[in-house]
């Protein structure tokens, strides 16, 4: 199986404020991801056509490098400059697209056992471009279904056993858990007459899923595109979602705007768009607007008593009846997809 | 429209020649988009759209020549060679490397122009052993205009502008065959070796980044080399056995070779157009005749063969899974 690995790939949108540019290397179709192939010690900075030079990028983690860029001028272009192993990269020169703001968060359920769909609506009465990308960041609250007062935990590496109370923040009955975009969620009106975004779909959520059990908040970046960024990355989602079937379409090959100084043959992988962000964001109460179906969870109490003797671990003492036991992810929310006791600064309810 | 004559200049020289004319008209009623000359036809340059009642609203038509001379240089020997144009008015797009049902036949009109091309053979013959054995070389090449072949990431299966999602390119191809047969005797058959290439182009100025920037790559058809054995050995008038042997260079197909982070999620990257080749095709059949009866008159003649197919159970691929 031919195997290349090594090709530079170079994210981001250059955006007033402050910049952030991943980058990082591609891997074998084998391998793994790991955090190896994140790329340290590049020299990123965002340049204007004026002359102007912001950065150096500061390096925050996983292959991120924060520009800080302040706002945009009248009449410049920006571009994305990046030094690494000896080599000088640049995107194209691209003046910036000034965003329309977002019209309104909005969800769809269409009936009982249907999937919840978070949606973007939005108009461009200036008709700026007729192409869209989206990225979004949620949290949500999710509860356990028991309440553990006494659990064994392990801490430094021996188990001990840990009293929880449900009015301090060591209970292990409500978590925090957060998520971001994965895919490139983009929309064109290009086929459109107006310059309208009526529903776009962002995220489906399943009615049994813990986004819609308790409070959900998810915060939309919405960003205005050109025609030639949006087709680089619409080519590149369609080149996972839907090639080799008999009737999908072809792979493409992808160019995008990034370019090496040093080396012209070299091939990097990467659109470097310049435009602002226009974000909006929505709470949504799963359970109040009765989007949220409580799945079924099998949750069987035992006791050393019991005939069967004791499943799962314990999740409180009781001298009398017997020490209660179940199933972790029963009674610990952090057993829940991405959750942990890390409550946002902003989140409105009084759980701890 | 076909016109030819043969002319035998000499009794080792002579030639052939004809004009055929053909005429093709694509015929409405149907609704189809005028685009913009200076750029690549696309959903974002239509300049316009008509809607012909009925009749041709498109027509082309040409002439194809054709010449083609035989030289005979001593008894058992001679030289042919042959030059020839071609128009074609259809057009296969496929998305898969074989036959299926899924391939799209499409007929020139408006806005797909017919192919036209032109080839040149010449090719060496000689007898040997009292005219039982044939040896030939022969070789050939041929040039192609208006060649479809799809654009990075087009879309083929129902497609109404499918004029969006194709390029007209240019083609070559040339090779050169080496055949023996054996027509006579026990043991019979023939053996061949090809060498052949078959390229194509994307030289049309108005592509902004042309697949292989913009030199020759491997058609999807381009299979280097072939080796080819057809075997008879008659043990008597009733028994005989056969086996044929093919053997041809894999097939060239465009495949990921990379994967990456980006946005989130995890993208793949694939190469350049027909960089890699699938595994060469190999496949060898044989089987054993009986001929039950040989009446000079007979109300039927029955032939009873054994066969196996793919004797060397070679497993061919027919798709991959990264």
């Amino acid at each position: 199986m031919a195997e290349v690995e090594g090709i530079l790939v170079i994210e981001g949108t250059i955006i007033p404020d402050s910049t952030e540019i991943k980058i990082s290397r591609s891997i074998g179709l084998s391998d793994f991801f790991n955090d190896q192939h994140y790329v340290s010690g590049a020299e990123v900075y965002v340049e204007g056509s004026d002359g102007q030079r912001f950065g150096p990028g500061e390096w925050t983690d996983k292959g991120n490098y924060l520009v800080k860029t302040g706002d945009f001028m009248q009449g410049v272009d920006y571009r994305l400059s990046v030094q690494y192993d000896g080599e000088l990269y640049y995107s194209d020169f691209l003046s910036p697209i000034s965003t329309t703001p977002v019209d309104s968060i909005s969800w769809i359920k269409r009936g009982e056992g249907k999937s919840v769909f978070i949606c973007v609506n939005t108009h461009d009465p200036e008709d700026r471009t007729s192409y869209y990308r989206w990225t979004y960041v949620e949290y949500w609250e999710v509860h356990a279904r028991i309440f553990a007062y006494t659990t064994f935990e392990i801490i430094d590496n021996k188990e001990v056993e840990v009293n929880h109370r449900m009015s301090t923040p060591d209970n292990i009955h409500n978590c925090f858990a957060r998520d971001s975009s994965k895919t490139l969620l983009l929309a064109s009106t290009e086929k459109f007459s107006e310059n309208i975004i009526s529903e776009k779909r962002l995220i489906e959520i399943e009615p049994t899923d813990d986004r819609l059990s308790v409070l959900y908040y998810m915060e939309v970046s919405q960003m205005q595109i050109r025609k030639e960024a949006y087709d680089y990355f619409y080519n590149l989602q369609k080149n996972v979602d839907q090639t080799a079937g008999l009737f999908s379409s072809m792979p493409s090959e992808m160019i995008g705007n990034i370019h090496c100084e040093t080396d012209p043959d070299k091939t990097v992988i990467g659109f470097i768009e310049v435009t602002t962000v226009q974000k909006a964001e929505r709470y949504i109460d799963g359970y109040a607007e009765n989007l949220y179906e409580r799945p079924f969870l099998s949750c069987p109490i035992t006791t050393p008593f019991s005939e069967e003797g004791t499943i799962g671990e314990l999740y409180m003492r009781d001298r009398t009846d017997g020490d209660k036991y179940t199933y972790r992810r029963c009674f610990d929310c952090r057993t829940s997809y991405n959750a942990s006791k890390n409550k946002p600064w902003f989140w409105p309810t009084s759980a701890l | 429209m076909y016109i030819g004559d043969q002319w035998d200049l000499t009794t080792d020289f002579s030639i052939k020649a004809g004009i055929r004319y053909s005429f093709f008209g694509a015929l409405g009623p149907r609704t189809y988009n005028i685009y913009d000359p200076d750029y690549l036809p696309s959903l974002t340059t239509i300049t316009g759209e008509k809607t012909p009642d009925g009749g041709f609203f498109k027509t082309y038509h040409g002439p194809e020549f054709r010449v083609s001379t035989r030289y005979e240089i001593t008894d058992g020997l001679s030289v042919k060679a042959g030059y020839n144009t071609m128009r074609q008015y259809i057009h296969k797009l496929s998305n898969t490397t074989v036959m299926s049902p899924t391939d799209t036949w499409k007929l020139s009109d408006a806005n797909i122009q017919p192919q036209t091309g032109w080839q040149a053979a010449a090719g060496i013959y000689k007898n040997l052993a009292s005219n039982t054995i044939e040896v030939s070389l022969e070789g050939y090449y041929k040039k192609m205009n208006n060649y479809l072949d799809y654009r990075s990431g087009a879309e083929l299966i129902m497609n109404h502008h499918i004029e969006t999602d194709v390029l007209e390119t240019e083609g070559k191809a040339y090779g050169a065959e080496f055949m023996v047969k054996k027509l006579l005797g026990k043991l019979n058959g023939w053996v061949s070796y090809t060498y052949s290439r078959t390229q194509l182009r994307q030289s049309d100025l108005r592509v902004a980044e042309p697949v292989n920037g913009g030199e020759w790559y491997a058609s999807d058809y381009d299979k280097p080399h072939e080796f080819k054995l057809v075997g008879n050995y008659k043990f008597t008038h009733r028994f005989s056995l056969s086996v044929n042997c093919d053997y041809s260079t894999g097939r060239p197909i465009t495949l990921p070779v990379s994967k990456y982070e980006y946005a989130g999620g995890e993208y793949v990257f694939y190469s350049d157009r027909n960089q890699y080749r699938i595994p060469d095709f190999f496949r060898m059949d044989a089987s054993f005749n009986i001929e039950p009866s040989h009446h000079l008159i007979s109300l039927t003649h029955s032939t009873i063969s054994f066969g196996v197919y793919n004797l060397t159970g070679r497993k061919t691929p027919t798709r991959y899974i990264i």
